[in-house]
This record gives C-alpha cells, structure tokens and sequence, in this order.
C-alpha cells in the first residue's frame, strides 16, 4: 500500500514536471507577425519557413525552441537537419531565414 | 514453393521501393503505438522489428523487416518484406513464416498546425495459409516536447486455410517526454479483446509499461516493455517491443 502511494506520487510529480517544462508552440516557434522583417525578410518567405519548421522539422522530434540554440549551433544544424527533412534549396533558405528572424526577436 | 514465390514478389518490390527513393524518413518514439506524423516525401528507411512475448509455458520471438518511404509528405508506404516468428513451448520450437505484406498511413491533420493530428493506418499481411487485415485511428496530441498518442484498432484473421475468422479489437495510448531531441522516455499501454468468429469474446488483455526511444544520425531504436495488468489466459505476462531503425 504504502509503496504504491510512494509511486503513485513519484508519477505524479513526473507528469507535474513535465507539463510545467513545456512550453506552447508560439514560444517554441514565434508567429511571423512578431518577427523583425527590417533585414529584406518577406513575411510570407518567413511563414513558409514557420510551416517548414513546425511541420516537416518536427516529424522526428517535438518542435525544438529556436532560442535553444545559438546561431552558431544553428549553421552546423541546418544542413544535416536540411538534408534529413529532404528540404529542397528554397525551403532551406526559408527556414534558415525564420530561425534568424527568431532569434533576433525581443 | 508458394512460400518462395510470395518471398521473390515481395524482395522484388523492395529494390523497387529502395530504388524509388533514397535519403530519411520518421523515426518512431513509440513502440507500440503509431505517431500521426508521417515520413517527408521521397524519404526510405529500413526498420527491423523484434518482439519477445512471455507467457505461462511458452516463449515467442516475432521479427519484421520494413521498408518504409514517404510518398509524398502526408502518405507513407511500407513493405513487410519477411514477418517470421520463433515459438518455444513446453520445450519445443520451431520457426514459422507469418507472412509478407504491405502498409499505408494516411496523415488527415497535422499534430503541430491542428488541435490534433490524426492519421488512418490500413495493413495487410498473408501467407499461403492466412491473411490479416488491419485498420486504425491514429490522434496525436503535442504539448512541446510531451507527445500523447491513441490508437483505436480493428484486427481481422483468416486462419486455417482461411477457414477461422478472428477478430480483435484494440487500442493503445502512449505518452513519450522528449529529454533531449536524441533522448524520449515514456510509457505505453494496449488493451485487447478477441472475438471467435466475431462472436465469442475473449478475455481483456492490458498491458502497460515504459518505453524509451534514442536517435543518433542515420539510426534510431526504440524499446517498450508492457507487463499485463489483467487476469487473462494464454496471453504473455511480459512484452518486449524493439524496433530499429537505418536510414539509407
């Protein structure tokens, strides 16, 4: 009895753990609406990159916080996480342009 | 003989899978349960699958080798190349063939852009002597990096010389918490219940346990293991799930 309540709250606060570590897909991922398209970036360029990021980059993992990583973790990122999502010359482009505008964000 | 023919047809279609395609697809983080995500277009892999069941009296290793490849972002296509199983009772084994066959997954809502991803999952698998048809309702729910999927299945046998019909119906949940995006643990359960004929029903089978799922490049493995939480016979008291995957 009393090892089941111990595991029972063991789980319990594993799950509460795990719920307060997440985090919603607009922090993981900003709207383009909030991002800075001063640097040329077209708005509908970065939305192409959003909608790659959250659906073709996140087929093998959870949608990853851009702000995560540092930009010079993102270089060495792209191209392997590019080639593994089969995204073409353009996508690339769209999403690297994403994640740059993102983690310019204030 | 038949046996060799089904084999060739199947090995045949599998160079032209592989010569179809070439690159990455979906590594699983579920061993038990199908994710609603499917693989990017264009994409192969080749996943190898074992499965220990034991139970009162006997011991059985199932193996499956799949290739699977995205046709386009949404549909993913699968053959089972060779499904063979090893069954030890009362001391005895022996090895039989459980059939080639083939896979489609339907992805209907994308888990990331819609409330819930959802997917439809048909499979089909004969032998000279059985076939099995199978069919599910895949739903994902994402909270960042914990995943919450359901399965709700609908199994049909053809055994004897298509003699006996047996159906099953099935559901599985899993939860799986991505530690780091090489890293997922978690737990899965399946509920199962036969039917002879469709009529007669058998005991409800549960089983639960934890599962964890580790990527490294081209290669991905997962591995569940399910204890049964019912009072049943002739089901296995544990459940070992491995499948492996390598990216061409």
């Amino acid at each position: 009895m009393m090892k089941h309540k111990i595991t029972l709250r063991a789980g319990l606060l594993a799950i509460t753990g795990m719920i307060t570590a997440c985090v919603s897909l607009e922090q993981a991922a900003p709207p383009v609406a909030l991002l800075p398209t001063a640097n040329g970036n077209a708005p509908a360029k970065l939305a192409l990159g959003r909608e790659l990021y959250i659906t073709k980059c996140a087929k093998c993992h959870s949608v990853e916080p851009v702000k995560d990583y540092s930009s010079t973790e993102w270089r060495k990122i792209m191209p392997e996480m590019a080639e593994k999502s089969k995204l073409n010359a353009a996508e690339t482009e769209a999403v690297t342009d994403y994640v740059a505008a993102a983690l310019h964000l204030r | 003989m038949k046996s060799s023919r089904y084999l060739s047809r199947f090995l045949a279609l599998g160079v032209f899978v592989l010569s179809a395609a070439s690159g990455f697809a979906t590594e699983r983080r579920f061993a038990v349960s199908y994710e609603a995500t499917t693989s990017p277009a264009g994409t192969i892999e080749y996943e190898q699958h074992v499965l220990w069941e034991h139970g009162k009296g006997f011991d059985e290793l199932k193996f499956r080798q799949e290739i699977e490849f995205g046709i386009t972002d949404r549909f993913q296509l699968s053959a089972y190349l060779y499904d063979f199983a090893y069954d030890r009772e009362d001391g005895h084994g022996k090895t039989t063939w459980k059939g080639s066959g083939l896979e489609a997954i339907y992805q209907l809502t994308d888990p990331n852009k819609s409330f819930i991803g959802s997917a439809i999952y048909g499979e089909a698998i004969m032998n000279d002597k059985e076939l099995e048809l199978e069919t599910k309702l895949i739903l994902q729910k994402n909270f960042g990096p914990l995943t919450l999927v359901y399965n709700g299945i609908v199994e049909a046998h053809w055994e004897d010389g298509y003699k006996n019909t047996v159906g099953v119906l099935e559901q599985t949940i899993g939860l799986s918490y991505q530690l780091r995006p090489s890293f997922f643990v978690g737990v899965e359960a399946k509920h199962e219940v036969a039917f002879e004929n469709w009529e007669h029903s058998g005991g409800n089978a549960v089983f639960v346990g934890p599962n964890v799922s580790f990527r490294k490049g081209g290669f991905f493995a997962t591995v569940a293991g399910l204890f049964r939480a019912s009072n049943v016979s002739g089901e296995p008291q544990i459940e070992v799930s491995t499948i492996m995957g390598f990216h061409f």
